[in-house]
C-alpha cells in the first residue's frame, strides 16, 4: 500500500509536470487537443492525489507502523477519529493535505470553466499545475517529506503515539480548515495571473473567482478561530492567541484577503484598483505559501514548528520565484490596468474602502515586521532578539480600533461624494449611541481608556448597522405592504451579499468585544492549596473540595474537584485535571472551566502531590470571552449568507458576462 | 499631478505612515536581547532578556508544589558557561532532567548582580522528539505570562 501512495505521488508529479506545459502548447500552436488534454490532466492529478490520501488513511486504519509516518503520530490505543485525523499531524501529511486540495480545488475549477473563460483557463490550468508540482517534487524527493517512506525491518510493534494535546476536536479541525482556506486562495491568483497573460483585464476574473474568494475566507476565519479556541481550551496556558510566529502566518493572509474581498467590490461597481486588487491577491497567495514554510522551516521558534527541516529554502526560492513572475507580468500590463473612474471625495464609500484596505494590509505588514524583525536584526546587527505579545499588542490595538471605526462609518456614507449633510443625517443617531456608551460606562466607573473607546465604537458600529437593516426593511415594508418582519427577511434575501457582509461585520464586532473583555479585565490568582482551602480571584472564591488520582494503560490521572462560589453563591462545580503519559513521558494539564456570556471562570491545576493532596492552582476570571466564539460564528454565518446562490444574481451575471463578451473586453 | 490625486496619495501616505512609525517605535520598546549563555554573562546585569542554553543534567531542584524551581543551564558551544537559573511560573510539561533526553531551553528573565538568573518565561524542547513526534506542539511547549 505505501508502495501504491508513493506510485501514486510520482505520478502526481509527472501529470503536474504535463499540466504546465500542455496548455502552452496549446495556446503556442493554437491546437484545442492540447487545452482538453491539460483539463484532463488536472482531472487526472486529483484523481491520483486521492488515491495518494487513500493510501495514507488505509496505512493509518490499518496501523501500519511499518509507514515511518504512522509510527510517529499513532499508536494502537489511539482512537479512531484521531488516528484518522493524524493525517495531517506532521510535516509530510499535511503536505500531502495540500496536494489533495489543490488536486480537487483545481478539478473543480476547471470543471466551473468548462463552457467558459476559455482563454484564461490554458494559464490558469499551468499556474496550479506548477504548485502541484512543487508540492509533489517535494513530497518524492526530499528527506522526511515522504509520508510513504518504510522503516526497514518492518517497523516497531507500537507506534508512538500522537502528542495528547492533539487528542482534541479542534484538531481535527483547524489544520483542515486553513488548508482549506490556503488552497482556496491559489484558485483566484490563477485567474489573476490568466487575466494578466492574456490581456482580458476587465473584471470578469474576479466575478468568476468571487465564491472561491469568500470560500476561501470563511475557511481561514474558521481556521484562525478554532486555532484560538483550541489553544484556550486544550493547551492551557489561559489564553487564546500569543501573537506566535505560526498563528500570524495564518492571520496575514487573512487580513489580506480581506481587503482583497472588499477592494475587489470597488472594482466590481466602479472599475477602479485595479493594480491594487492583483497586488492584494498575490500578496494574500504568497502569504499562504509563506505560512506553510513557516510550520516546517524551523527559522522562527514557535510552539507550531515542525522543526529544522530541511524544505526552509525550497520554499523560500518557490516565494521567490512566484513574487518575481508575478509582480514582472503585472508591470508589463500596467498600462492596459488603467481605472475608468478616480477617487472623487475624501469623504465617499470608496475612501473608505481604501482606508479599510489601507489599514488591514498595514496591519498585515506590521505583523509580518514583527515576525521577521528577529531574523532581520540578527542579519544586520548580529545581535539576536525577539519581539513577543506586547509589541503585538500595543501596535495593533489602536489601529484595530481605528479599523471598528471605519467599519461603522463606512455603510453610512454614499458613493462617490457625500456631503456633509447626508454624512450628518446618517451619522447621527449612531454616533449618538456611541457616546451614550462611553459616558455610561465612564459613569459606572470603567477607566481603561482602549476597553471604553473600544465598547463604544462597538456600539457605534453595531447601532449603524442596525439602522442599516431597519431603514432598508422600513422601506421595503412601505413598498411592498409585507409586515417588518417579513420585509426584512426579503430584504436580507434579496441582497444576500450587502447584508451577508453587514452580518460578518457583526460578528467582528462581537468578536472584538470579546477580546476586549478578556485582555482588558481579567484577573488572575494563584496558589497553593491543601483540601479544604480557598483560592479567591475578584468575587470568585473556589474550595478545593477533594482529589480523585487513577490510572489507565496510556497515563496516571489527577482528577480535583472545586465548588465555585460568587459573592457566597454557588455558581457551580470545576473538575481541573493534571495528566501523565507514560509512553512520551510527559504530564498534561487539562483545565477546566465554567462558561457563561458574561465570563469564564478558567481553572488550571498545574501540579499536585498524590501523597498530601497539595495541588497548585491558577484561576483566570476572563470575562466576555465567549463574545470571541459567538462573534466567530456570527461572521462565518456572515459569509454563508454572502454566497449564497442567488438565482437573479447569476442571471444578471450571465447577462454580464454575455455583453462584456461581445465587447471582447473579457 | 492633478491635486486631488495629490490629495489622495498624501492622505495615504499619512495613514501609512502613522502604522509604520506606531511598528517602528513598539518594536524598540518591546524587543528583547537573546542571548547563549556565554553571551549573557559577558553581558552582566540585564533585565527583561531571554537566555537560550541546554539543561546540564543533575542540576534540577523541584521545590514542593507551586514552589520556584531551580536548575543551571549551559552553552553547548561553551560547555564551561554555566548559569544558575531559579524560574518561578508555570513549567512546560516537557521540561525535565533525563540525560537521554537533552532538553533545550530559554528561559526570560533578569540576569542578577550576583550572576544568577531570575525567569518569570520559559519555554522547553527536546531536539530529538521533532523529526518523529513533531507535530503541532510536539517538543517545544512554552507557557506564557501575559
Amino acid at each position: 500500500m505505501n508502495q501504491v501512495g508513493y506510485t501514486a505521488l510520482l505520478l502526481g508529479l509527472m501529470i503536474a509536470a504535463y499540466g504546465v506545459v500542455a496548455p502552452l502548447i496549446g495556446v503556442r500552436t493554437g491546437r484545442r487537443e492540447w487545452i482538453k488534454s491539460a483539463e484532463n490532466a488536472t482531472y487526472a492529478f486529483a484523481g491520483v492525489a486521492i488515491v495518494a490520501s487513500a493510501a495514507l488513511f488505509y496505512a493509518l486504519i490499518t496501523r501500519d507502523f511499518s509507514n515511518e509516518y504512522v509510527a510517529s503520530y499513532t499508536s494502537r490505543e489511539l482512537s479512531w477519529f484521531y488516528t484518522v485525523s493524524a493525517f495531517w499531524a506532521g510535516n509530510s501529511g499535511s503536505m500531502l493535505l495540500w496536494v489533495l486540495l489543490l488536486g480537487v480545488f483545481a478539478a473543480i475549477a476547471v470543471y466551473q470553466n468548462r463552457h467558459k473563460n476559455r482563454e484564461i483557463l490554458p494559464y490558469v490550468i499551468s499556474v496550479l499545475m506548477v504548485v502541484g508540482l512543487f508540492f509533489t517534487i517535494l513530497l518524492t524527493t526530499s528527506a522526511g517529506s515522504n509520508p510513504f517512506a518504510v522503516i526497514p525491518g518492518g517497523g516497531p510493534a507500537n507506534g508512538e503515539g500522537l502528542n495528547p494535546m492533539l487528542e482534541n476536536p479542534g484538531m481535527v479541525i483547524h489544520p483542515v480548515t486553513l488548508y482549506l482556506g490556503y488552497v482556496g486562495f491559489s484558485i483566484p491568483f490563477a485567474f489573476a495571473m490568466g487575466a494578466l497573460i492574456t490581456k482580458r483585464l476587465g473584471d470578469f476574473w474576479i466575478r468568476s473567482t468571487r465564491r472561491w474568494t469568500i470560500i476561501a475566507w470563511i475557511f481561514l476565519t474558521i481556521g484562525n478561530i478554532v486555532g484560538a479556541w483550541w489553544a484556550y481550551v486544550t493547551l492551557g496556558w489561559g489564553g487564546y492567541w500569543a501573537w506566535d510566529p505560526v498563528e500570524n502566518a495564518s492571520f496575514m493572509p487573512w487580513l489580506t484577503g480581506t481587503a482583497f474581498l472588499h477592494s475587489v467590490m470597488i472594482q466590481e461597481k466602479k472599475d477602479m484598483l485595479k493594480v491594487w486588487n492583483i497586488i492584494l491577491i498575490i500578496l494574500t497567495f504568497c502569504l499562504t505559501i509563506f505560512g506553510t514554510f513557516l510550520t516546517r522551516s524551523g527559522v522562527i521558534s514557535s510552539v507550531h514548528s515542525f522543526g529544522q527541516s530541511s524544505l526552509g529554502p525550497f520554499f523560500i526560492g518557490f516565494l521567490g520565484l512566484i513574487l518575481v513572475f508575478s509582480l514582472n507580468l503585472l508591470f508589463s500590463r500596467l498600462d492596459l490596468l488603467k481605472s475608468r473612474n478616480e477617487l472623487d471625495s475624501f469623504v465617499s464609500r470608496e475612501s473608505s474602502f481604501l482606508l479599510n484596505n489601507l489599514i488591514l494590509v498595514g496591519m498585515a505588514f506590521t505583523v509580518l515586521w514583527g515576525v521577521l524583525f528577529p531574523i532581520i536584526s540578527e542579519a544586520v546587527t548580529g545581535n539576536k532578539v525577539t519581539v513577543g505579545p506586547p509589541f503585538f499588542d500595543q501596535v495593533m490595538a489602536p489601529i484595530g480600533l481605528v479599523l471598528m471605526f471605519v467599519t461603522g462609518i463606512c455603510p453610512l456614507i454614499a458613493w462617490r461624494r457625500a456631503t456633509l449633510a447626508n454624512l450628518g443625517k446618517n451619522f447621527m443617531y449612531p454616533a449618538a449611541v456611541g457616546a451614550i456608551a462611553a459616558v455610561l460606562l465612564v459613569a459606572l466607573g470603567m477607566r481603561h481608556v482602549y476597553a471604553i473607546i473600544s465598547f463604544s465604537l462597538s456600539a457605534f458600529v453595531l447601532s449603524a448597522i442596525l439602522v442599516e437593516f431597519g431603514r432598508g426593511a422600513w422601506v421595503r415594508r412601505e413598498m411592498s405592504g409585507e409586515n417588518i418582519v417579513r420585509a426584512l427577511g426579503s430584504l436580507v434575501w434579496r441582497n444576500k451579499r450587502r447584508y451577508g457582509g453587514y452580518t460578518v461585520h457583526v460578528g467582528v464586532i462581537l468578536l472584538l468585544i470579546g477580546v476586549t473583555g478578556s485582555y482588558a479585565f481579567k484577573q488572575e490568582a494563584s496558589q497553593n492549596l491543601n483540601k479544604g482551602d480557598t483560592i479567591s480571584v475578584g468575587a470568585y472564591s473556589l474550595t478545593y473540595d477533594s482529589m480523585e488520582t487513577y490510572s489507565t494503560d496510556e497515563k496516571q490521572v489527577g482528577r480535583a474537584t472545586f465548588s465555585v462560589k460568587k459573592d457566597g453563591k454557588d455558581v457551580g462545580v470545576v473538575y481541573p485535571i493534571r495528566e501523565y503519559y507514560f509512553a512520551k513521558d510527559q504530564p498534561w494539564t487539562r483545565i477546566d472551566r465554567i462558561s457563561t456570556l458574561s465570563r469564564d471562570v478558567y481553572v488550571m491545576m498545574l501540579d499536585y502531590s498524590a501523597e498530601t493532596g497539595e495541588v497548585n492552582m491558577q484561576v483566570d476570571i476572563n470575562p466576555l470571552v465567549s463574545w470571541l466564539w459567538i462573534g466567530g460564528i456570527v461572521m462565518v454565518l456572515g459569509g454563508l449568507l454572502a454566497i449564497w446562490p442567488d438565482r437573479r444574481d447569476s442571471l444578471r451575471l450571465a447577462a454580464r458576462y454575455e455583453r462584456q463578451a461581445r465587447l471582447h473586453e473579457i | 499631478m492633478g491635486s486631488k490625486k495629490l490629495k489622495f496619495l498624501i492622505g495615504g501616505l499619512v495613514v501609512v505612515g502613522a502604522i509604520a512609525s506606531l511598528a517602528f517605535f513598539a518594536i524598540r520598546e518591546n524587543m528583547v536581547y537573546y542571548y547563549t549563555v556565554t553571551e549573557a554573562l559577558a553581558n552582566g546585569e540585564a533585565v527583561n532578556v531571554r537566555v537560550a542554553g541546554d539543561l546540564l543534567n543533575g542540576t534540577l531542584e523541584k521545590g514542593g508544589i507551586g514552589d520556584p524551581i531551580r536548575f543551571e543551564i549551559y552553552d553547548k558551544a561553551v560547555p564551561e558557561s554555566t548559569l544558575y537559573v531559579e524560574f518561578t511560573g508555570v513549567v512546560p510539561d516537557s521540561f525535565k532532567d533525563d540525560p537521554a533526553t537533552p532538553i533545550e531551553v530559554v528561559v526570560e528573565g533578569d540576569l542578577l548582580k550576583d550572576g544568577t538568573f531570575a525567569a518569570d518565561f520559559m519555554m522547553a524542547k527536546c531536539p530529538t522528539k521533532y523529526e518523529r513526534t513533531g507535530a503541532d506542539a510536539t517538543g517545544e511547549t512554552s507557557t506564557s505570562n501575559n
